[in-house]
C-alpha cells in the first residue's frame, strides 16, 4: 500500500516547482503581456491591474501543477479567467456602456445605429459581453478570440452572430416602445 | 498562414523561436495588415510594461517539493506512517476546523512566515496575517465584516459575486487593536452590504461579542471567527 502511494506521488511530482525568485522572474518577463490582455478584457487599467494581481496569485498557488512548458500560454489562460471574474464582479460598463464597447455616443450617433448598450450588456453573460468588446471594441480577429476563449472559430462566429442579432432586436424593441 | 496571438506576443517579447520569428518577419514584410496587427500587439505590451505594479505574493513557507527533495524523507515518513495513524486515532480532534454545508471556510493564520490552520477561536497578535478561503455551495454574493468589542464595525469585503464551488481567497494583516474582534463571513443571494449588516447589528448591541456567533435577522448564511489579542 505504501509503495503504491509513493509511486503515485512520485508520478505526480516529476517536475521542479517554481521558487519564489523564479516566479518573480516569470512575472517580470510575462506580466506585461498578461496585463495587456487584462486591459483588453476589462476595458480600464484599474480593473486590469486587479485581474493581473489575482492571476499571478492564482498561478503562484497552482505552480505545483505547472510543468515548466509554455509559461505564457499558462499565464494567459489564468489571466483570462481572472479578468473575466473581475468583469463579472465589477461590471465595468456600468457608468459608460457605450465607451466600454467603444460604440458611438448615443447622443451623436446616427439614430439607425443607436444601440442601448447598457441594456444590451446587462442582459448578457460576462463571457458574451467580453466577446463583444474584444471583437468590436478591441477589433480582435476571429481566430484570436477563438484562441483566447479556447473555442473554434466557427463557434465564435455563431456566438457573435447571435449577440449581434440580439443587439438589433433590442434596437427594434426600443423603436417600437 | 495565420499567426496566433500567443505567438505574436512571444514575438513581441523576443521569446519566439528563431524559425517562427523569421516567418512572422517575412509576413510582416509583405502584408501590411500583419504589420499593423503585430505592431499593435507589441505597442500594447510595451505600454503595459510601464509602471508595472509590484507583485504581492502571500507570505508562506516556500515550498520546494521537487521529487528529489521529497524522496529522501519519504522513506522515513512511510516507516512512521503506521505509528502516526495510530497516534492520530488516539488524539483529540485538532483545533483546525473546516465548515461544511452551504458555505465552507478554511482559516489560516500566518505568523513569521509560518501558516497554520485555525478554527473559530483564534489567538492572534499584531502583524499576524489572517487568510480565509471561502467556498459557497451556490452562486451568490459574499461579504466580510469585522466587529471590534468596542463596537467599531469595518467592512473588510464589500458584497462580491461568487460562483458555486469556486473558492474565494481573502487575507488581512491584523492591526494593533488590543481587544477581541469577531469576523463575520456573510453569504446571501443578493449580497449583504454594510448598511444592512449594521442595521441588523443594532438589534444586538447588548450581546457580548463572544456570544454573537451570527447576527440575527439577516437573510444570509453566516459564519464567524472570534479573534483575541494580547498573545505573546
Amino acid at each position: 500500500m505504501i509503495t503504491a502511494v509513493l509511486f503515485v506521488l512520485m508520478a505526480a511530482a516529476t517536475h521542479a516547482v517554481l521558487t519564489r525568485a523564479e516566479f518573480q522572474a516569470l512575472y517580470r518577463s510575462y506580466g506585461p503581456a498578461v496585463r495587456a490582455r487584462c486591459r483588453a478584457i476589462c476595458g480600464n487599467h484599474a480593473d486590469a491591474d486587479e485581474a493581473l494581481q489575482e492571476a499571478f496569485l492564482r498561478a503562484w498557488k497552482a505552480r505545483r501543477r505547472f510543468d515548466g512548458r509554455y509559461p505564457l500560454a499558462w499565464l494567459q489562460t489564468i489571466g483570462r479567467n481572472a479578468a473575466l471574474d473581475v468583469v463579472r464582479r465589477r461590471k465595468p460598463w456600468r457608468d459608460e456602456p457605450h465607451a466600454w464597447l467603444e460604440l458611438p455616443d448615443p447622443g451623436t450617433a446616427d439614430p439607425q445605429s443607436r444601440v442601448d448598450a447598457g441594456r444590451l450588456l446587462s442582459s448578457l453573460k460576462t463571457d458574451d459581453a467580453v466577446l463583444l468588446r474584444l471583437r468590436h471594441g478591441e477589433e480582435w480577429r476571429i481566430h484570436e478570440i477563438a484562441e483566447h476563449f479556447g473555442s473554434s472559430q466557427r463557434t465564435i462566429r455563431r456566438r457573435l452572430a447571435r449577440l449581434e442579432a440580439r443587439a438589433k432586436a433590442l434596437l427594434r424593441t426600443k423603436e417600437v416602445a | 498562414m495565420s499567426i496566433s496571438r500567443l505567438d505574436a506576443e512571444l514575438w513581441a517579447l523576443g521569446e519566439l523561436d528563431a524559425a517562427r520569428s523569421a516567418e512572422i518577419e517575412r509576413l510582416r514584410a509583405r502584408d501590411a495588415d500583419v504589420l499593423a496587427w503585430t505592431d499593435g500587439i507589441r505597442a500594447s505590451i510595451r505600454d503595459a510594461e510601464g509602471d508595472m505594479p509590484m507583485l504581492q505574493l502571500p507570505v508562506e513557507v516556500e515550498s520546494t517539493w521537487s521529487w528529489r527533495r521529497w524522496l529522501a524523507p519519504a522513506a522515513a515518513l512511510a516507516g512512521a506512517a503506521a505509528v502516526v495513524a495510530t497516534t492520530v486515532l488516539l488524539q483529540p480532534p485538532e483545533q483546525a476546523e473546516v465548515f461544511r454545508g452551504a458555505m465552507d471556510i478554511e482559516v489560516h493564520l500566518v505568523r513569521d512566515g509560518l501558516a497554520s490552520e485555525r478554527g473559530t477561536l483564534i489567538a492572534a497578535r499584531e502583524g499576524d496575517r489572517l487568510q480565509l478561503r471561502v467556498t459557497a455551495g451556490r452562486d451568490g454574493a459574499l461579504s466580510i465584516f469585522d466587529l471590534q468589542d468596542d463596537g467599531a464595525l469595518t467592512e473588510w469585503m464589500a458584497p462580491t459575486e461568487v460562483r458555486a464551488r469556486v473558492p474565494v481567497d481573502f487575507a488581512v494583516v491584523l492591526d494593533d487593536y488590543a481587544g477581541s474582534e469577531r469576523v463575520f463571513v456573510v453569504f446571501a443571494d443578493d449580497g449583504i452590504d454594510r448598511r444592512a449588516f449594521e442595521s441588523a447589528l443594532q438589534r444586538t448591541y447588548d450581546r457580548p461579542l463572544a456570544d454573537l456567533d451570527t447576527v440575527p435577522g439577516l437573510d444570509a448564511t453566516q459564519r464567524s471567527l472570534l479573534i483575541y489579542k494580547g498573545v505573546p
